[in-house]
Order: C-alpha cells, then sequence, then structure tokens
C-alpha cells in the first residue's frame, strides 16, 4: 500500500465520520436584541513570552491587561487600560521544583506530564495572572459586563480565581463572560465541533448547550455554556460562557452584542480585540527584556556567549538549538 | 492643542508624528506646528500628511454591513489612539531652547513621543522677530492673522531659493522680497525677467512692477529691440564661452560638443560665433572634428547669430555694474525672447561669467542679489555642469553675490516628477526654430535623434571630458545628478542652497494669477513702500 493509498482511505474514513450523525441538533436558538444604551464593557486578556533558557530552568515574562470601553454613538472610547507584568522562573527539573515555594508546586504539579512542561507551567501562570487582574476589575467596577477572554472553566482549580471573579461580579452586579476564539467543543455530540455544526444556522442569536455537557464540567465550569453569533453578518459563532446575570441571558447578549458591532471585529466583542492587542505587546517588548537579560548576566560574570546562547525564540526553545539549523536547511535547501 | 506624536525622525529627513486627531482634515500642508521636546522645542512645519496603506483597511472599504460601526473618523479609539490614524511630515525649522528661547538650526531631533502640537502665535513671534531690516512678507497658515516677519538683511546673506508648483505665487512672493530688500536697501537686485513681471506694470497682468515702486531705484534693460522704454541691452559676441553654447543648445550632440572646443582653441581674436561658422575640418584637423558634426554645429549657431541684441557695441554689462555700484538694481527684460528657453539659459549663463568675474577678481561693495526665475531649467543634468550658477551659489556668498533661485519644484508632493522636468531630454528642442532641414546629429547618419537613453549620453559626454577633448568643469560639478533631490530639498550642483520656508500653496487654476494679484496688491498696500522711498513711478 502506498502513501497515496493510504490518504485515500483516511480520507473515505473522514468523510464516513463527518456525516455520522445527520438529524439537526436539538437547538433552540433564541433572537438577541443588542442593547439600546450598552453599559461599558471592560475585557480582560493576557499572554506571555519566554526570554532565556539555562539548563532546565525557563525564564519568562507575562502579561494581564485589562481595558474599560465605553460605547457611545460615535463609537468605541477605551479608558486608561489595567496592565499587570511579571516575570517568572520556572523548573522542569522536580528535584529543585521541590525546593520550591508552594506556588511553584502547583505550578509544576498542574501541568505534570505535558510534553513542554515548561509552556503549560507559563501559560498557567498567565491564566493566574489575568484571574488576578479579573478580579481586581470586578472589584472595582459595578455594572459592567466584565468579558474575559477563554471559558469560565478552572483548571487547574488551585491556581484559579474564577469563583472568585464570579462572586465579586454578582456583588457588583457586572453581567461575567468569557468568550472563546475558537472551539472545538463536540458538546451537541456532532462529529463536527459546534462550531462548524452552526454555522449553516444564519442570522444572530445564541443557544444553550445540552446540560449534559455542563454536568460533565461540575466543578470546573463557573457559568453557562452558549455559543452565539453576535452580528447577523458575523463570520462565525463562539462558544460563550455566562457567569452571571444567568438568569438573564436575553440581557446578557443584548449588551455584549451591542459591543460586537464594530465593522473590525463583527460579531467579536472589540474591547475583547483590543484588549489581546495589549497583550501581545509583551511579545513585542521581548528585546528591551533580552536587554536588561544581557546586562544583568553581565554584572553577574557570565560570559556573553554563553548568555547569548540561552537567548530563547517565542515559544521557549533555544535560539541556536539544532533543530533550528534543521529547519533553516530544510527551507534553504532545494 | 495636541495633534500627536513623534514616532520617528531624522535631522535630514524630518520628523514623522502620529496624528491624534478625529479627522486629518483640520491640518493643512504648511500649517506651523511646535514639537515639544526636553530641552527644545521644535518648530516645524507640515510638509505632508499621510494615511497610511492598510490592508484591513482595504478590505473593509466597500463593505456593506448592516448595523455596524464602520471604522471611521473616531470610531474606534485603542489603548494607543485611533485605530485608522493620519501620520504628519514635520519639517524642522527652528529650535527654540526652552529656558532661554535661544534659536538655532535644527541639528538634533526630539525624542520618542514627544508632543506635537499646533502652534500659537506667541510661538511664531518667537521665530519671525521683528529687526530694522525686517518686512512683513504674508501671513501664516494654521494661526490667527499673523503676518510673517522676514530679515532681509539676513535673508539676503546667503543663497536661499523659492519653491512651488507652477501658478502657486512664486513671482508674486519673489517680487514681494525683492520689493522689501529695495525697501531696506539692504542690497541691489538683479533679475532675469522672462516674463515681463518685474518692470513697471506686469505684462500679464498689469500687476505693478518693481519700477512703479521705486522708478529711481531701478533700471529697465530689455533684449526686445521694440521695448524702447527701457535701455537696450547688447551682447557683445566675444563674451560668449563654450559652456554657454552647450547651455543654449541642448541638442548637441558629443561629436558637436567636441567640435564647439576644438574651434574656441583655434578662434584667434574671432568670437566664437564667428569662429565657427567659418571653422573647416581641414583648420581643425580630421583627428579632431567630424565634417557633419561641423555642418550640424554650424546649423544651430545659427539661432544663436540670428539673435538682434548679440553684436558689437556699448558694453550693457558694464552699465548695469555702474548702475549697481550707485545702489540700482537691475531687471533684465527678456521681452519677446521671454519663451524661448534657449535664449534665457544662454543669455542668463553668460551674464553669470561675467557677474563672477566681476564679483571675485574685482572686490565689488554693494551686495547684489541675483534672482534667477525658472530655475530648474538649470539643474537639469545635462545642462548644470556647464553652467556658472553652481558657483556663484558657492563661491560668491563672501563677495557680495547672492544667488536666489526660484525654480518649480522638480517634485510635487507625491513624488511625482514634475512633468516641466521630466519633459526635458537631451534630444529635446527647446528652441522655436525650424529643424526640418537637419540631418545626423552626430557626424554621420540620418538619426534624427539620438536613441541611446540619457544615463549613455550623459555617461559619454564625461568620457570625452575626461579624454581632454575639450575642458572639463571643476570635478565637483560634476558627477552628481545635477540637483535632483526629494520633496522639500534643493541641491545645486552640489551646494546645498539654504530653502526659504515659506510653502506656497498648491492651486494651479485660472484664478491663481488673480488671487495672486489681489494678494500682492494686499501686502505691497499693507506694507507701503513709499515709506521706504518708493512711490508710484511716472506712469
Amino acid at each position: 500500500m502506498t502513501v497515496r493509498d493510504e490518504l485515500r482511505e483516511e480520507l473515505h474514513l473522514m468523510m464516513q465520520y463527518r456525516g455520522a450523525r445527520q438529524e439537526p441538533p436539538p437547538m433552540e436558538v433564541k433572537a438577541i436584541r443588542p442593547a439600546e444604551s450598552p453599559a461599558d464593557l471592560v475585557a480582560v486578556d493576557g499572554s506571555y513570552a519566554f526570554l532565556y533558557n539555562l539548563g532546565s530552568m525557563w525564564l519568562a515574562v507575562a502579561r494581564a491587561a485589562a481595558i474599560p470601553y465605553t460605547l457611545t454613538e460615535k463609537g468605541f472610547h477605551p479608558r486608561p487600560p489595567h496592565i499587570v507584568d511579571r516575570a517568572i522562573l520556572v523548573w522542569t527539573w522536580e528535584e529543585i521544583v521541590s525546593r520550591q515555594d508552594e506556588f511553584h508546586q502547583k505550578l509544576f504539579e498542574a501541568t505534570r506530564g505535558s510534553n513542554e512542561p515548561h509552556k503549560e507551567m507559563v501559560n498557567e501562570f498567565r491564566k493566574h495572572l489575568e484571574g488576578a487582574l479579573a478580579l481586581q476589575v470586578a472589584q472595582q467596577y459595578d455594572s459592567v459586563v466584565l468579558a474575559l477572554d477563554g471559558s469560565l472553566s478552572a483548571i487547574p482549580k488551585e491556581l484559579d480565581h474564577l469563583e472568585d471573579v464570579v462572586a465579586a461580579c454578582e456583588a457588583n452586579e457586572n453581567a461575567l463572560v468569557g468568550v472563546s476564539k475558537d472551539s472545538f467543543l463536540h458538546a451537541f455530540g456532532r462529529s463536527m465541533p459546534d462550531e462548524q455544526v452552526l454555522a449553516s444556522v444564519g442570522g444572530m442569536g445564541y443557544v444553550r448547550v445540552p446540560k449534559e455537557f455542563e454536568s460533565r464540567q461540575h466543578g470546573l465550569l463557573h457559568g453557562d455554556v452558549y455559543f452565539a453569533r453576535l452580528h447577523a453578518q458575523a463570520p462565525k459563532w463562539f462558544r460563550v460562557d455566562v457567569g452571571t446575570r444567568r438568569d438573564d441571558p436575553d440581557f446578557v447578549f443584548g449588551q455584549l452584542a451591542a459591543h460586537a458591532r464594530s465593522g473590525l471585529s463583527l460579531g467579536y466583542p472589540y474591547g475583547l480585540m483590543e484588549a489581546h492587542r495589549l497583550a501581545v505587546l509583551v511579545r513585542q517588548s521581548r528585546e528591551v527584556y533580552e536587554d536588561e537579560i544581557l546586562k544583568e548576566c553581565a554584572h553577574l560574570g557570565m560570559p556573553v556567549g554563553e548568555v547569548a546562547a540561552g537567548l530563547t525564540q517565542m515559544e521557549g526553545r533555544r535560539r541556536g538549538a539544532f533543530h533550528e539549523y534543521l529547519d533553516r536547511f530544510a527551507r534553504d535547501v532545494k | 492643542m495636541k495633534i500627536g506624536e513623534v514616532i520617528s525622525g531624522s535631522v535630514t529627513g524630518g520628523l514623522e508624528a502620529k496624528l491624534q486627531l478625529d479627522n486629518p482634515e483640520s491640518l493643512r500642508i504648511g500649517y506651523p506646528v511646535i514639537v515639544e521636546g526636553k530641552t527644545y522645542d521644535f518648530y516645524c512645519l507640515v510638509e505632508d500628511i499621510v494615511n497610511q496603506e492598510l490592508e484591513l483597511a482595504e478590505r473593509l472599504a466597500g463593505s456593506e454591513f448592516k448595523d455596524a460601526i464602520i471604522p471611521g473618523a473616531g470610531t474606534h479609539e485603542g489603548y494607543g489612539g485611533p485605530i485608522f490614524y493620519s501620520k504628519a511630515v514635520l519639517r524642522p525649522i527652528q529650535l527654540i531652547e526652552k529656558d532661554s528661547g535661544d534659536l538655532s538650526e535644527p541639528q538634533t531631533i526630539p525624542p520618542y513621543f514627544s508632543e506635537a502640537r499646533h502652534a500659537a502665535k506667541k510661538d511664531v513671534e518667537l521665530i519671525y522677530q521683528i529687526t530694522d531690516t525686517s518686512v512683513p512678507l504674508g501671513t501664516i497658515r494654521g494661526i490667527e492673522p499673523y503676518f510673517v516677519h522676514v530679515d532681509f538683511e539676513r535673508l539676503s546673506e546667503k543663497p536661499f531659493a523659492i519653491y512651488g508648483r507652477t501658478g502657486a505665487g512664486k513671482s508674486i512672493l519673489n517680487k514681494l522680497i525683492c520689493l522689501s530688500i529695495l525697501a531696506k536697501d539692504v542690497g541691489s537686485v538683479f533679475i532675469f525677467d522672462m516674463v515681463g513681471e518685474y518692470g513697471i506694470y506686469s505684462r500679464a497682468d498689469q500687476a505693478k512692477g518693481l519700477k512703479f515702486y521705486f522708478p529711481d531705484k531701478v533700471e529697465v534693460f530689455s533684449l526686445d529691440p521694440k521695448n524702447t522704454e527701457a535701455k537696450p541691452f547688447v551682447l557683445d559676441p566675444r563674451e560668449i564661452q563654450p559652456e554657454d553654447l552647450l547651455v543654449a543648445l541642448q541638442d548637441l550632440s558629443p561629436g558637436m560638443v567636441d567640435t564647439i572646443y576644438a574651434v574656441y582653441q583655434r578662434r584667434g581674436d574671432r568670437d566664437l560665433v564667428t569662429a565657427i561658422e567659418g571653422a573647416t575640418v581641414e583648420q581643425l584637423g580630421e583627428a579632431l572634428v567630424h565634417e557633419m558634426s561641423l555642418n550640424a554645429l554650424k546649423r544651430r549657431i545659427q539661432r544663436i547669430k540670428r539673435l538682434p541684441f548679440i553684436r558689437e557695441g556699448k558694453d550693457a554689462f558694464g552699465q548695469m555694474m555702474g548702475l549697481v555700484r550707485q545702489g540700482k538694481s537691475i531687471v533684465l527684460d527678456f521681452g519677446e525672447f521671454g519663451g524661448d528657453v534657449s535664449v534665457y539659459l544662454f543669455v542668463a549663463n553668460v551674464l553669470a561669467h561675467r557677474l563672477y568675474d566681476q564679483y571675485t577678481e574685482k572686490s565689488e561693495d554693494r551686495r547684489l542679489i541675483v534672482f534667477l526665475e525658472e530655475a530648474h531649467k538649470f539643474l537639469d543634468p545635462l545642462v548644470a555642469p556647464y553652467t556658472k550658477f553652481a558657483q556663484l551659489a558657492r563661491e560668491t556668498r563672501k563677495f557680495n553675490l547672492i544667488l536666489a533661485l526660484v525654480p518649480v519644484r522638480p517634485f510635487d508632493e507625491r513624488g511625482v516628477r514634475h512633468p516641466e522636468r521630466a519633459r526635458r531630454s537631451p534630444g529635446r528642442r527647446d528652441v522655436g526654430e525650424d529643424r526640418r532641414d537637419d540631418p545626423g546629429e552626430d557626424g554621420g547618419g540620418d538619426r534624427r535623434r539620438d536613441p541611446r537613453p540619457d544615463g549613455h549620453r550623459r555617461h559619454e559626454v564625461r568620457r570625452r571630458e575626461r579624454e581632454g577633448a575639450h575642458p572639463r568643469p571643476p570635478a565637483d560639478d560634476c558627477g552628481r545628478d545635477g540637483g535632483r533631490r526629494g520633496e522639500g530639498e534643493a541641491d545645486f550642483r552640489g551646494v546645498r542652497v539654504r530653502l526659504a520656508s515659506l510653502l506656497l500653496g498648491p492651486p494651479n487654476d485660472g484664478s491663481v494669477r488673480r488671487v495672486n494679484r489681489q494678494r500682492f496688491e494686499g501686502y505691497s498696500k499693507h506694507n507701503d513702500y513709499s515709506a521706504f522711498g518708493g512711490g508710484p513711478g511716472p506712469l
């Protein structure tokens, strides 16, 4: 059997699974009426960048950013953002981790077994920062829509602030939502992800996923899970978790839809786009941080060559790692 | 009011500011702007306003979104200001030291994110200070009515230039500058008046000229025998140099150029034109001259020969210099020859030679400011090496001879080469002569125009220069691009000329001349030159 034969066979299989369940999923799509006087929306997102690697140690910097938006007839107007930048050093060697503080040990435990634990640990740290900032915002603002990037699932629970965020939002009458940019859920039980199943449903509306899915997530999920198309011409449905005002999803989606009317991001809250832009700036600041590393390492007496060799690519790989050479070789040699 | 922040810059290239304006239409070219550095305030003029090309904008343009907030002026603000923003290119003109208020040349740049704001009247007053030799020359855009004072003593200390597109008002501004120089008596002016703009009345629109306001200070000479009110201009043919012919007859082939120099070296006591007419291959030698080149040159030289003002007689240049020494200014009216570019180039170049010699060899006490209209015609890469104006601009300041250039901008705001320059080429025939009897140009064949690209011909001319076919111009006069530079810059054969910091606006339609005339009348009335000794002339 040749590779071509194998390809054909696998494709046949894919097509079979694709059409495994043809009957329409049981869903009740409800209409969304965008709020005429929308509340302010505070969007929260985060990002990280690896900076330096020495043995099994990785130095990274993470950022959480929150940006409040007021929507008027003239457009989207931000107020001063909240930004938290933190550096973190993670170890992937258990012997050293065991000598670290409780927080680092939690990070290590949460990502144990991962192929690339250093990435997972820093990503968890990023989520931790985002949660802390979301909590701060939830306590500071009232009667706003607090939109977080991603689902309202707390994994691992020990590092998360979601429970506190929900409580603070309830106390301050904030509508808490988590909007996932891309979702691969199969909550409706189809072979295709829910987003793709819903793609054929036109118009503007929201639909709650089957209760069975939510019950499976019990204890980890802090809200109700919906899919929503927040504008009639939006290119896709988004997973939206509603954490507060759960008894009034019409209100929540009306508020969210008003903030998702930007021609730049139809169907996706504009504030979240801007929070994302603000968060990923941390990656663009790598050179500034790298300068700091070079200077500080020089003070500490490290040879420049050794320092430079430890500088990393975006995902924590060493810049001079051999795979980088192989990649370049494969690219350049025709 | 803050308009934006500096995001890039260089001393030579100017500054770029990210605008924080809802609408870029509230800013215009020429508006004065202050960029607040740490030590200095940078007084700048807006040189360009740009909406950068954005893939996102391209994708969104033309979209029909219902119930959506379409990105537009002020609709989408991000953490760094508007998502869709314009940029302004700012040209620093002066530095104002924050502590002392001292002015200096812009030899540094402000830090990133320095705030740019509209200049206020008090800022502008620091720049254009009133002195004993200053005259209000006009208003400045983007600021409450304020008359810009220019110190003409200082302006005329160094070569300067006035740039603008055709119809922008260069001649009007030039006339105001000339009048101001005369009013403050900081020197005499010498104007090559191609279009009859500066005499008593403008030939085009009857606007008052220099002679009208200062009848006792201005003398008009004319190339045109029909102008009986002016003194006749006579050019002695013995004054003609090979370079004058190269400048005037721009369609000469390399062979003809060689022939001119060969004749010049063997002319004896004859003038060059007569010598060329009488030259034969036998006299010059076949090794140096080709018969076809010589014949073609003889045909071309008739264009010069036919000019009525080239004759032996009372030397007009001597008269002119005598008048300048008496404190008078000279307007050289070209009359009916004003439309003939080659005549203009020819006469201006001959006089430039004589002025150069006069001021460098015999020191003259009276400052003379030579105004060269249509100066861009001298910047053509093929012409520039042979003109005397580069030396005038570079060397004669210390001899009291100042060159003022009035060229059409070589490039417009979009960076497009100006058509008037773009049309010029080695084979172009500027002279309004019948050329039907013109066979081959390079001493052989029936080629009407040299099909080789400009660069090739230029290269060949230079090669022949190197081989000694004719004297080579000074080294630093060659090898440059003849002055072509970017927008807002000028390089006159390697000599950077100081730019007049007055940008002229873009309008160019039928109404411009009327408006310019109204402006001129307004300013000249405002300035009341009679108070400085000027006044209506006998007409």
